[in-house]
């Protein structure tokens, strides 16, 4: 496997004004994934998703078990692995083409060699133009292309995405969506996606692992099948609807457990 | 059916002279400085002088050679103030980002910035005289306080996002330390630059009057002896080098950080 999680568990301890409370939030998590697939963690909202992320980019080291990436464990932040987050997370006082370039800085690579990389970059999310603007100046769905942009110009192994398109309106999500898919394809890299997005799990991912609430654990592992490029025909598919309904009726009724949890205490 | 929407005919906005600021600027200024100069001729040369007389006391100023005064005075308050800006920035920065630093100098900084400084011209003069020395420990700590509370408002302010954003692309320590942290202090340290110039000119102004030299000095012979065209003729004189040292530094802010710029236009 390509990458392994084996058992991972991550509490938070919080400081009350009067005594520590612990805060289970991720639970004897183990998964593989395949070098080259694409997989979406999928789960209410504070159910661990991005926690989980960040112990595999390496940002927070687990409590239990470990991560291996090629068998070797995971100890810090690494080049290896491109992490695009929620919000855009730009430098606001560097251009475009600058903020593609930040990863590229700790690679050492000569400056000329770097702002061509970026440029590449740019120019596969469609923003060649706009490489001496700076953030502020885009619209937000412009920014997370740049997010973009700046991971996979490190020309990591793996692509960690922290629900990239949340904070997006509707329909530069389904843009976006279908633009990654592209790039994916064309790159074939090894994803992890974080979402809460239903849709948009099963519209990019090979596979699709559902997360319980608080604590979180791994309740389901559904594999799409569905021939790529998959493109707006499949979003339409019977099966579509389907897998969507199943993995919907596990949520809810994740959720509607711990709703219940918190009405006893 | 779709019906395209065709565009209203925008308005043309009609173009007004008062829309102009300098125009604007011009009918205020005017007008205050009619209404003075009728207070000034209705109250008597013994408690205001005209304008064309702070005129003429202007011509008396340059002819009696007090312009190498200020001059000196100047010397003195870019000394005080450029030491203030090498300590404070550098002061301020590392208290915002250190913990230790904050709780070992900033009750003292803190305690400082609230101190009546006035208060300490006779231990000042104790310790360094009437001179130079004094001029410029004045001036710098008239301005210093400024300059270290703003830098350490805005090292502390640094969105941890993206410092984590330069953790996750392995930028190092150090230059996370000049490629985000101080970007994004640079417009809180500008502002406490432009406060201490503001200060500084005070500080000047009162240390020199405290013993009867420079500027100062000449302000209270003037004073003293009811020299109102070349006192008020003085006066203008500094306000328009405070106001236009801060204009300075504010071109010097956008120069430095022409993102800011870029994004208000």
């Amino acid at each position: 496997m390509f990458l392994e999680l084996d058992s991972v568990g991550r509490t938070f301890v919080l400081e009350r004004r009067k005594h520590t409370e612990e805060l289970c939030v991720l639970e004897g998590i183990t998964f593989g994934v395949a070098e080259g697939s694409f997989v979406a963690i999928c789960g209410p909202s504070g159910c661990g998703k991005s926690t989980l992320l960040r112990l595999i980019h390496g940002l927070q080291q687990p409590d239990t078990g470990e991560i291996r990436v090629r068998g070797e464990r995971v100890l810090g932040p690494s080049l290896d692995r491109g992490m695009v987050f929620q919000h855009h997370n730009l430098m606001p006082w560097r251009t475009v083409v600058r903020n593609v370039e930040l990863g590229l800085e700790a690679l050492k690579l000569p400056k000329a060699k770097a702002r061509k990389r970026a440029e590449l970059w740019l120019e596969k999310v469609g923003l060649s133009d706009f490489a001496g603007y700076y953030p502020a100046q885009l619209s937000g769905g412009m920014q997370q292309r740049v997010g973009l942009a700046r991971a996979l110009a490190i020309d990591p192994q793996m692509l960690l995405m922290d629900e990239p398109f949340g904070a997006l309106d509707a329909q530069t999500r389904v843009l976006l969506q279908e633009e990654l898919e592209r790039i994916w394809e064309a790159n074939a890299k090894t994803v992890v996606f974080i979402t809460h997005d239903i849709e948009e799990a099963l519209f990019l991912a090979d596979r699709v692992l559902v997360m319980s609430a608080r604590p979180g654990r791994v309740i389901a592992d559904i594999t799409v099948d569905a021939a790529r490029p998959r493109r707006e025909q499949w979003r339409a598919a019977p099966e579509f609807a389907q897998l969507k309904g199943d993995i919907w009726k596990l949520l809810r009724d994740g959720q509607h457990e711990a709703l219940l949890e918190g009405v006893g205490k | 059916m779709t019906t395209v929407v065709e565009p209203a005919k925008a308005a043309k906005p009609r173009r007004r002279a008062t829309d102009n600021k300098w125009v604007q600027r011009a009918i205020v200024w005017g007008a205050l400085l009619v209404i003075y100069e009728l207070l000034a001729i209705a109250l008597g040369d013994f408690y205001l002088a005209t304008i064309e007389d702070i005129v003429g006391g202007f011509i008396q100023v340059v002819e009696d050679g007090r312009l190498k005064t200020v001059g000196e005075s100047l010397e003195h308050l870019l000394v005080g103030f450029a030491l203030a800006a090498a300590v404070g920035i550098p002061t301020g920065v590392a208290m915002g980002r250190s913990f230790i630093v904050d709780s070992v100098v900033g009750m003292y900084v803190r305690g400082l910035f609230v101190t009546s400084l006035a208060a300490l011209l006779p231990l000042l003069i104790i310790l360094f005289g009437v001179g130079f020395k004094f001029q410029v420990a004045v001036v710098f700590l008239f301005s210093v306080f400024f300059v270290i509370v703003n830098a350490a408002a805005g090292a502390r302010d640094v969105p941890r996002n993206l410092i984590r954003t330069g953790e996750a692309f392995c930028v190092s320590p150090l230059r996370r330390f000049t490629s985000i942290v101080l970007p994004s202090s640079l417009p809180y340290i500008v502002v406490g630059l432009r406060l201490a110039i503001a200060n500084a000119y005070t500080g000047m102004v009162l240390a020199e009057l405290w013993v009867g030299v420079g500027t100062g000095g000449i302000l209270k012979n003037m004073g003293q002896n009811r020299d109102l065209p070349k006192f008020f003729a003085m006066v203008v004189l500094i306000t328009a080098l405070a106001a236009f040292s801060s204009h300075l530094i504010r071109v010097l802010e956008r120069r430095l950080m022409p993102w800011a710029d870029e994004v208000r236009a």
